[in-house]
């Protein structure tokens, strides 16, 4: 291996009730792509944070090209040539695509102005080596979440980075997309870049990282050339057992329709969608990112305005003008989003489970029972098996895993009928996976009807009953989950795809 | 790649289109175009020229305060001390020109000093200590009007002659082929002031990357943070400048009204977060710009001359001015639910 750029000597960082990083030390030559890999919460976030800046190690050094470096800001990384797009996304909503690709290092003209024409250019440009064409005049705010992914990755290219830190920079990207970046990165490398790229898919490792780093409860497992290990073998390292069956059972489901959208239509996005969700099942929805899964998903919660269409509970018309009418008809939603849509990120792991169940149980009174509540959320933890330090532990500080599975947890609560749930395992760890995986399998054994939009051919087909698949705003086909293939589903999704190479992402 | 992203943004014109550019003007306009037909129609002498100046100068401190106010606005800060920084302007600004009437211009630069000093410490307590701006602003203001009452504790001192024609001057009047009358004007100077600022704070907030810092710290503070800007900083310039247009509206108030008076400043602190909100400006930051409260500072200034011009009793107009900043408030929030869901 070339010889050690960045060297991370001995890092300590603890947080009140954790040690998060425990004495790693890590080093990355010029031109190498490390991977980092470990379950959420082993203290890759954190242990990146440190190098990016925007957190500051109890202990331990940073060396970058031989000369031991100090900062303590974000600002002072950059400087050094050290950056990182976060899996968060760190986007100003309010601000435009290419003023957020350029924020912090904007060009000017005479008297301190903002060179507009060199900013969209220079994002652009940005956005061109990533292969894809984005308006950089829309606002932020306005795009999806694989847009909004993509802006984050641009902004990164803009910075001629010497040590350059992806977390997780594919998880809310299309097949197609994903190549692009790949591409990138083997450029970044090439051009002598150090790179760590965290990622929770193994095939990518594969695909691109020259050397594994593993972690685990904050501390360093072991650091390999990645032809030496198998997939198997990170896993088994990463949560420290086997895991051997990935999905759980499938179950028997009833045919007893709970609920059906029948000739739904949104100008210009969904068109004539029908479909039956029965007691029980999995109902997978699958295609490439942005087909209107998403939009669709989100209709049947009453969280989004359509055009045409009628919703039939229990074989009876119902109104879904707002996610209230949806609850009150036993429909309970999981966002792709949890950060925006899912969780009160100030408030407790407590607060946020019992949240849309409060006034179930509060009986018409207007004080909260605290005792019931806290029996209640009890439960609830132990049954998710969330990690939390204390139940009043905000769910700010907690791994991307135990935030979903308390996203998840807090629909239960409120014992729905059915469960749309949008990217349930988006970027969070094989465990925490596999735990939601059986959560959801559960779940419709007790007779739940589950709606599960994911653009991961692996969980479609190890978890639906049967699949429908979206291409362009409609169901282009229909497949029996525990006969369909990867091809047949790759096929279906694609067909209407004429244009492959034209990413989605311009919508 | 580049003729595929220009057919993206070329919108074709449409109903649509103009519905939308519609639902972004902001309330204020639509309020001040109301109003001044309700005024115009309601009242004959509304429409002469020299009420007009007289809504114009009425306006004109509020309108320099409110630059600023809607500034700390911006980076989701708030600033409660404008108040009292105007009354110790006119204060410190009377009782020094009376003693020493020949260093007027030395005593304006006092002043401007003075504002940068208590810029500096606010922005330095919700800059860089994180301290809550609300909390912080309010106890600054409060010491600033304790000061002022200990050096004036009731209205007194006095401006020199050519600093009251700073507010009462005029321009003009001028040829003008397509006035009525044939003429224009003439144009007071405080319009001029209020003109000048208004372009030039626009200039700033839209064109430099300070203003673009300004919006990026109150949309998001920790990306703006981690894209490498000096968020501390660029909130310390923005109270700085708050603080100094407060001196600037203290001073032009003070030759407005000859004197010095230790609670003039008092009701705009108020009134710059009702105009702000009112013209668009959010309190959660990162959203907002000065015309529309510009319109809202002109909008509050025809109501209070209609109220005036019917004798309503000044209580009154406290009463209407709440209920004005509470509409506001529910508007905005209107406006931006309307958006996520």
């Amino acid at each position: 291996m070339s010889e050690p750029f960045l060297e991370m000597r001995n890092i300590v960082k603890t947080y009140p009730g954790v040690r998060a990083v425990d004495n790693v030390t890590l080093s990355v030559g010029r031109g190498e792509i490390r991977a980092l890999v470990g379950e959420n919460g082993a203290g890759k976030s954190t242990l990146i944070k440190i190098l990016a800046g925007a957190e500051q190690a109890d202990a331990g050094e940073i060396w970058l090209g031989g000369q031991r470096v100090r900062y303590d800001s974000p600002v002072e990384a950059l400087r050094l040539g050290i950056g990182a797009i976060y899996q968060e996304f760190n986007l100003v909503p309010q601000l435009n695509v290419a003023q957020n690709i350029m924020l912090g290092q904007v060009p000017k003209k005479w008297g301190g102005q903002v060179d507009t024409e060199a900013m969209h250019r220079r994002a652009r440009e940005m956005l061109a080596r990533l292969n894809v064409s984005l308006d950089t005049r829309r606002l932020v705010a306005d795009l999806d979440v694989a847009q909004q992914q993509v802006v984050e990755i641009a902004k990164g290219l803009a910075r001629d980075l010497r040590v350059f830190i992806m977390d997780e920079p594919t998880a809310a990207l299309s097949a197609v997309e994903t190549e692009h970046l790949l591409d990138v990165v083997r450029a970044l490398k090439q051009q002598g870049v150090a790179i760590i790229y965290i990622t929770h898919r193994m095939r990518e490792i594969f695909q691109i990282a020259d050397s594994v780093t593993i972690l685990k409860d904050g501390r360093h497992v072991e650091t390999s050339p990645a032809r030496s290990l198998t997939s198997d073998a990170i896993v088994a390292k990463m949560i420290g057992r086997d895991l051997t069956d990935y999905y759980p059972p499938r179950g028997t489901p009833a045919s007893e329709v709970l609920f059906s959208v029948r000739d739904l239509n949104v100008a210009g996005k969904l068109f004539d969608i029908n479909l039956d969700v029965r007691r029980g099942e999995i109902l997978g929805i699958a295609g490439l990112e942005g087909q209107g899964q998403r939009e669709l998903a989100r209709i049947m919660f009453g969280a989004l305005p359509y055009d045409r269409g009628t919703f039939l509970r229990n074989g009876q018309p119902i109104r879904l003008s707002s996610p209230s009418d949806a609850i009150r008809a036993g429909i309970a939603y999981v966002s792709d989003d949890r950060k925006r849509d899912g969780l009160v990120l100030i408030r407790s792991a407590n607060e946020n489970i019992a949240l849309p169940s409060l006034s179930r149980r509060t009986n018409g009174k207007i004080l909260i029972d605290e005792k019931t509540e806290r029996s209640f959320v009890h439960h609830l933890i132990d049954r998710l098996a969330i990690k939390v330090t204390h139940r009043s532990q905000k769910v700010n500080n907690l791994s991307g895993g135990n935030q979903q599975k308390i996203v998840v947890g807090k629909w239960l609560g409120m014992e729905p009928q059915i469960l749309i749930v949008s990217e349930p395992t988006r970027g969070i760890d094989v465990g925490s996976k596999s735990e939601i995986h059986h959560i959801l399998r559960d779940l419709a054994n007790q007779g739940v009807g589950i709606v599960m939009v994911s653009s991961e051919l692996p969980e479609i087909l190890g978890m639906s009953d049967r699949i429908l698949v979206m291409a362009e705003g409609r169901i282009v086909a229909e497949m029996d989950g525990a006969t369909a293939t990867e091809e047949q589903l790759m096929a279906a999704a694609a067909i209407h795809s004429v244009s492959d190479t034209s990413v989605p992402v311009t919508s | 790649m580049s003729s595929s992203v220009t057919t993206l943004t070329q919108q074709p014109f449409s109903v649509r289109s103009v519905t939308r550019l519609l639902g972004r003007i902001g309330p204020a306009y639509y309020a001040l175009l109301i109003l001044l037909i309700v005024a115009a129609a309601s009242q004959e002498r509304f429409l002469t020229g020299p009420n007009l100046t007289n809504l114009i100068r009425n306006s004109t401190v509020l309108g320099i305060v409110t630059i600023g106010q809607i500034a700390t606005m911006l980076v989701a800060g708030i600033d409660l001390s404008v108040g009292s920084v105007i009354s110790l302007t006119t204060v410190i600004a009377a009782l020094q020109m009376e003693s020493h009437p020949e260093a007027t211009p030395g005593i304006v630069l006092l002043c401007l000093l003075i504002g940068l000093l208590i810029g500096a410490v606010n922005g330095f307590g919700v800059g860089y200590l994180r301290l809550n701006p609300l909390i912080f602003t309010l106890a600054s203001g409060t010491a600033i009007q304790g000061l002022t009452l200990h050096l004036l504790y009731s209205p007194g001192g006095s401006v020199t002659r050519e600093f009251r024609e700073l507010s009462r001057g005029a321009i003009g009047p001028f040829d003008c082929s397509f006035c009525p009358g044939g003429t224009l004007g003439p144009i007071p100077y405080a319009a001029i002031y209020l003109l000048v600022l208004y372009v030039v704070g626009t200039w700033v907030l839209k064109r430099t990357v300070f203003g673009l810092a300004v919006y990026a710290v109150g949309g998001n503070e920790a990306s703006a943070r981690l894209s490498g800007l000096r968020t501390e900083r660029i909130k310390l310039a923005v109270y700085i400048l708050s603080s100094i247009f407060a001196v600037l509206g203290g001073l032009f108030l003070a030759s407005r009204i000859g004197s010095g008076d230790p609670l003039v400043g008092d009701p705009y602190t108020l009134d710059s977060i009702t105009a702000g909100v009112l013209g668009g400006t959010s309190l959660f930051g990162g959203v907002g710009d000065l015309w529309g409260g510009l319109a809202a500072v002109l909008t509050l200034g025809v109501l209070s001359t209609m109220l005036n011009f019917n004798n309503v009793s000044p209580f009154y107009q406290f009463i209407i001015k709440g209920v004005i900043l509470i509409g506001a408030l529910a508007i905005g929030y209107l406006r931006t639910r309307r958006k996520t869901v």
